[in-house]
């Protein structure tokens, strides 16, 4: 399973992840391109500017969510303290391929009534996406060190919820491998070995 | 209660973690964090009903015990351990067990 960070750290525990990727607003090499919105226009804008071939993660309002389902380019709805999906979105999201992160770190970081209202919001998420078996990742979405936690205690902590892990694995696995993977062309097809002309041509 | 048959005891299982932190975390103020973790998320009837202790903790690994049926919920309220006392720290799970012995010698090579 991969994680999504919000940051990089300095150096990387060994929490039981096959691999990391770096969700940054200036991408590095390995990892993804955050896009921040206030607005469906702005979104629009920001979006023409974003590379090929790289995972975009859009966070926003319910309105940029809900403009970001529709989008090509955009592989993942990124979670955070105040995002609000609704029924509709999530619905969307199932038809387009655009997986949702569900985080551990907006947890972690908020106590007492704002949490439970959190706790509130993910049971109703976690039962759409079970409805319409929209992809969707787990992740830590760890902004500093302090966040990041290991890979069995971030399934634990969804899977307690309802969440099915399995399927969260598949979706994560299936995104990098999209665009990291040279022999990953879809689900269930990929290339096995390449003829030796092809080589050749290619040395 | 002490003097209970075999089969009147609850089944027990031990989680062996670790913390780090910047500064040295006291094995008293981590019992209170873990507490009043599970206590904020769960209750205090479910609290009391989930048996935790924390065993063992040498300053950096360390082992918690509760009831079979309370274990995903403590690793949940354990997970979302952010701070003890004033220290921040990150709470690491290594594994379960359900003896202490295989727990100590599987994971905290003790």
């Amino acid at each position: 399973m991969y994680d999504f960070l919000r940051f990089v750290p300095e150096n990387l525990m060994d929490l039981g992840f096959k691999s990391y990727i770096f969700m940054l607003e200036k991408p590095g090499i390995c990892g993804g391109v955050v896009v921040k919105a206030e607005n469906p226009d702005d979104l629009r804008k920001k979006l023409r500017k974003v590379r090929k071939n790289i995972i975009v993660g859009v966070t926003g309002n319910e309105a940029v969510c809900r403009e970001a389902v529709m989008r090509r380019k955009v592989d993942l709805i990124l979670d955070s303290d105040n995002r609000q999906l609704d029924y509709a979105t999530i619905k969307l999201a199932a038809e387009k391929d655009v997986a949702i992160e569900l985080s551990l770190a907006k947890f972690i970081r908020n106590k007492g009534l704002s949490r439970m209202q959190l706790f509130e919001r993910l049971c109703d998420e976690v039962r759409v996406i079970k409805k319409f078996d929209v992809p969707f990742v787990v992740t830590t979405a760890a902004e500093n060190v302090y966040e990041m936690r290991t890979r069995r205690q971030v399934e634990n902590f969804f899977s307690f919820f309802g969440c099915e892990i399995v399927k969260a694995r598949q979706h994560a696995t299936r995104l990098v491998r999209k665009y990291y993977d040279t022999r990953f062309i879809m689900d269930g097809f990929e290339i096995e070995a390449e003829l030796e002309a092809d080589v050749k041509k290619k040395g | 209660m002490k003097g209970l048959p075999p089969s009147l005891r609850s089944r027990k299982r031990y989680i062996a973690f670790r913390i780090i932190a910047e500064k040295e975390v006291d094995e008293r103020s981590l019992s209170r964090a873990l507490t009043d973790s599970m206590m904020s998320l769960f209750g205090e009837c479910f609290t009391a009903g989930s048996g935790i202790r924390l065993e063992y903790f040498d300053g950096q690994k360390g082992i918690i015990r509760c009831h079979r049926e309370a274990l995903e919920k403590v690793v949940v309220a354990f997970t979302l351990i952010d701070r003890v006392g004033e220290v921040r720290v990150i709470p690491l799970t290594i594994g379960v067990s359900g003896t202490i012995k295989r727990c100590k010698r599987k994971y905290l090579e003790v």
